[in-house]
């Protein structure tokens, strides 16, 4: 009893007090700043290297996009751009990404080496832009092959209910619309760029490339910086400092081989949860587009060592993008004597590589 | 206990003070404000429309200019020329319905410079005209010779080129005073659907460029000529070739007004054809290749006879003379007669002996040509006439006589044989006479 009391009068000692209460009250700070604000701020980084968007490469770079823009820790996101451009629709979507992650955390583009037409497109869906001396950025335009190119006469067997419905426009009708794709092309910069702009919107549908320092001088860029400048300017706009840095790219690619292995564990236990062959042989059949370096699926997937083909993290991710819905299935409308071709409208810088 | 009470609301004040505190604290060490997305841009989509592509009139109708009774109009195929027929085809028909006949020479492919050299040479002594478009393969020394003799004859030469194609057009465009530009044509201030349809409104007056205001070229060069300039772009069209000064112009003649050149072959091919002026001027240019002056030699036979032929018998018992050289005629598509009396509108071959030569005296006189015991002809030596026969041209501007003379029946017989198989082309004294021995 004597030692409980002497406890307690130790207890009733203000400092001893003082000191334990400031420890519960910072732990229950901490406890209630942690649940609000989920930990300490990161600023996302997502790196893409000399990228031809295409329909696989936007989701993936879509996807890192998401991620970004889904995580709550994630305050700012910087992105290391290096693109020719590619397809006019992919080009669009990641713009329109782009743009839709900047209403809600400030997003940073470093234009590197280069950063042309789709690309370009791509940047200005950015909250700043920067850019190296060095870089090559713009090539607003359109590229595309000479578009429809009327048919014979289809056999009567054939029917169409109107003069462009086998080809969509006549030839020249199909120069137009390309026009006007390049018009509008050059209207979203116009747009985006407001009056940073400095050049005539005829010279901006020139199509040229410009070196970084005049990129920023004739508006096409905010400044030249490298990727720290991109991750101070990013934390500035987000309003946070003491922040930690988090590789997109990887956090994705981890995620995604977690429900790899999710697809290819089947309830019992084996790895034999998904038709194997199927894959393999799709995988097989198309190079691989976006990871320039193949990286073995097969110990991500669980598979055992007698299987001695390798498929790529990107022949994977095609097949879990396109699945068995792609143009490359037989016969895809049985009978039709007309050949099936997808649009071949590119934003997208197609000269020599400087 | 109750006095214990304020205590412990104290103890719990005192805790939360410092939660607070530490969630304070924390909230500024980690922030610093917040983020003000920038406003959305409004792109002003719907203010964009697509543009449509112009026409010309609708109510064209091809009235040549020129109507001749006959014509060769010879095209260049020999130099791996990089087109197709049909893209020429509305050209073709023009020429055509000029009275002009079409030839190809050569098969689209590369040919040897010794089998393509005299077949060209051959080939243009019957032609009027020659139309060269994209070669690929370079015109040599031996090319050059041969045209720029057809050109000084009076022949027609039409070069033309695409940007967008190979060629080694300036091989043979460089000998005639005309260079095509590597570069192309194009405008961002106006232009047909695309920025390389460019408008041309400056026309020289010419032949050429009649009833012409406005034309599409779709993808046009430009030309620099010692000749003149005739269809100029304007201000705002750009060259593509650096350091370009002054006007710049896609047809163009040459020195030689007989040579025109075209840097664009597009603004002829279906559908381009019938935009704005378009059409008109294909017209002008099957108007120029059909109107040529072309000067003929006795070499060129018979291809300087241009409508049907008289065959005028020295004495009736050649009349087997006539008739073989009628037949041979006939093998070589032209309409001919066994006339008795000369007409002077009519293009005429005079048949006879040496002692019929009387009736053809002026002709002979014409090439200073003297027919008595021995042939005199300039820059020849006296020729007995012994076993001899005589073929002798004589143009005049509307007019073409050939006087074949000989020895007696059989060296005549022989003399039409070695005309209607041209190895009377080894016998030529001069471009207007050849002699030939009988053994």
């Amino acid at each position: 009893m004597k030692r409980l009391s002497g406890i307690a009068n130790a207890l009733s000692r203000w400092y001893i007090v003082g000191v334990g209460l400031t420890v519960v009250g910072i732990l229950v700070g901490a406890y209630a700043f942690f649940n609000v604000f989920s930990g300490k701020p990161q600023i996302g980084v997502i790196t893409i290297p000399f990228t031809v968007i295409n329909e696989e490469s936007a989701f993936v770079m879509t996807s890192y996009l998401q991620y970004a823009k889904d995580n709550d820790r994630i305050k700012g996101v910087v992105i290391a751009l290096s693109s020719p451009g590619g397809g006019a629709a992919s080009s669009e979507r990641l713009y329109i990404e782009t743009s839709r992650l900047r209403e809600e955390k400030p997003v940073i583009i470093i234009m590197n080496d280069l950063v042309a037409s789709g690309g370009f497109m791509m940047a200005m869906g950015a909250s700043y832009t920067y850019v190296k001396t060095s870089s090559l950025v713009g090539n607003v335009g359109v590229l595309s092959g000479l578009g429809p190119v009327l048919p014979a006469l289809p056999p009567e067997s054939v029917l169409f209910t109107g003069p462009s419905k086998l080809t969509g426009s006549t030839q020249r009708e199909w120069i137009g619309l390309l026009d006007l794709l390049k018009q509008s092309f050059a209207q979203l910069v116009i747009s985006e760029r407001g009056d940073k702009l400095v050049i005539s919107p005829e010279q901006l549908m020139e199509g040229r490339l410009y070196a970084g320092m005049e990129a920023v001088s004739i508006g096409l860029a905010d400044e030249i910086g490298d990727d720290s400048a991109a991750i101070d300017k990013a934390a500035s706009l987000a309003g946070i400092s003491n922040y930690e840095l988090l590789d997109i790219n990887v956090e994705v690619d981890r995620l995604f081989v977690q429900k790899v292995r999710r697809i290819f564990a089947a309830p019992d236990g084996d790895s034999a949860g998904l038709d194997l062959s199927t894959l393999l042989d799709i995988s097989r059949s198309s190079a691989s587009s976006f990871d320039g370096e193949p990286e073995s699926i097969n110990s991500v997937a669980g598979l055992g060592a007698e299987q001695t083909q390798t498929v790529s993290l990107g022949d994977l991710r095609r097949f879990m993008l396109t699945g068995n819905l792609t143009e490359a299935q037989e016969n895809p409308l049985p009978d039709f004597p007309v050949e099936i071709n997808r649009p071949n409208i590119y934003y997208m810088y197609a000269g020599q590589y400087p | 206990m109750p006095a214990s009470i304020p205590k412990l609301a104290l103890y719990i004040l005192f805790t939360a003070a410092v939660a607070l505190g530490f969630f304070v604290g924390a909230f500024f060490y980690f922030n610093r404000g917040g983020y003000n997305p920038p406003p959305a841009p409004n792109v002003p989509f719907e203010l964009l429309t697509r543009t449509t592509s112009v026409n010309g009139p609708s109510d064209f109708v091809d009235v040549p200019q020129v109507q001749v009774l006959r014509g060769t109009l010879l095209i260049d195929a020999a130099h791996h020329n990089a087109f197709e027929q049909a893209e020429i085809l509305t050209l073709l028909s023009r020429v055509a319905d000029r009275g002009y006949d079409i030839e190809f020479v050569g098969d689209f492919n590369s040919m040897d410079d010794s089998e393509r050299i005299p077949l060209l040479e051959d080939r243009l002594r019957h032609a009027d005209s020659f139309l060269i478009i994209l070669p690929r393969d370079e015109y040599l020394g031996g090319d050059i010779a041969v045209l720029q003799r057809f050109v000084a004859r009076g022949g027609k030469l039409l070069l033309i080129a695409d940007p967008t194609r190979p060629h080694e057009i300036n091989t043979v465009g460089e000998p005639f005073g005309l260079e095509f530009q590597p570069d192309y044509l194009f405008n961002q201030v106006e232009y047909d659907l695309n920025f390389r349809h460019i408008y041309v409104r400056d026309f020289q007056p010419d032949q050429l460029t009649s009833g012409l205001n406005e034309i599409v070229l779709y993808a046009a060069g430009s030309i620099k000529s010692s000749g003149e300039g005739l269809a100029f772009a304007d201000a705002n069209t750009q060259s593509t070739l650096t350091g370009t000064v002054g006007p710049t112009y896609s047809i163009a003649s040459g020195e030689d007004r007989n040579v025109l050149a075209v840097f664009d072959l597009t603004f002829m091919i279906p559908p381009h054809n019938s935009s704005l002026d378009n059409n008109q001027l294909i017209s002008n240019i099957a108007d120029y290749l059909t109107d040529s002056e072309r000067e003929f030699e006795l070499a060129d036979f018979p291809s300087f006879f241009k409508s049907d032929v008289d065959i005028l018998l020295g004495q009736p018992s050649l009349f087997d003379a006539g008739t073989n050289l009628k037949n041979g005629f006939s093998a070589m598509q032209i309409q001919s007669v066994l006339s008795e009396q000369e007409d002077i509108a009519v293009d005429t071959v005079f048949l006879g002996l040496y002692e019929d030569s009387k009736a053809a005296l002026p002709y002979l006189k014409a090439n200073r040509i003297m027919v008595d015991d021995t042939l005199s002809i300039p820059s020849a030596s006296e020729i007995p006439v012994m076993d001899t026969s005589i073929i002798a041209l004589s143009q005049s501007q509307d007019r073409h006589v050939l006087v074949v003379l000989a020895d007696s029946p059989e060296t005549l017989k022989n003399a039409i044989g070695r005309l209607t198989s041209g190895e009377f082309r080894a016998g030529l004294v001069n471009d207007f006479v050849g002699v030939y021995k009988t053994e």
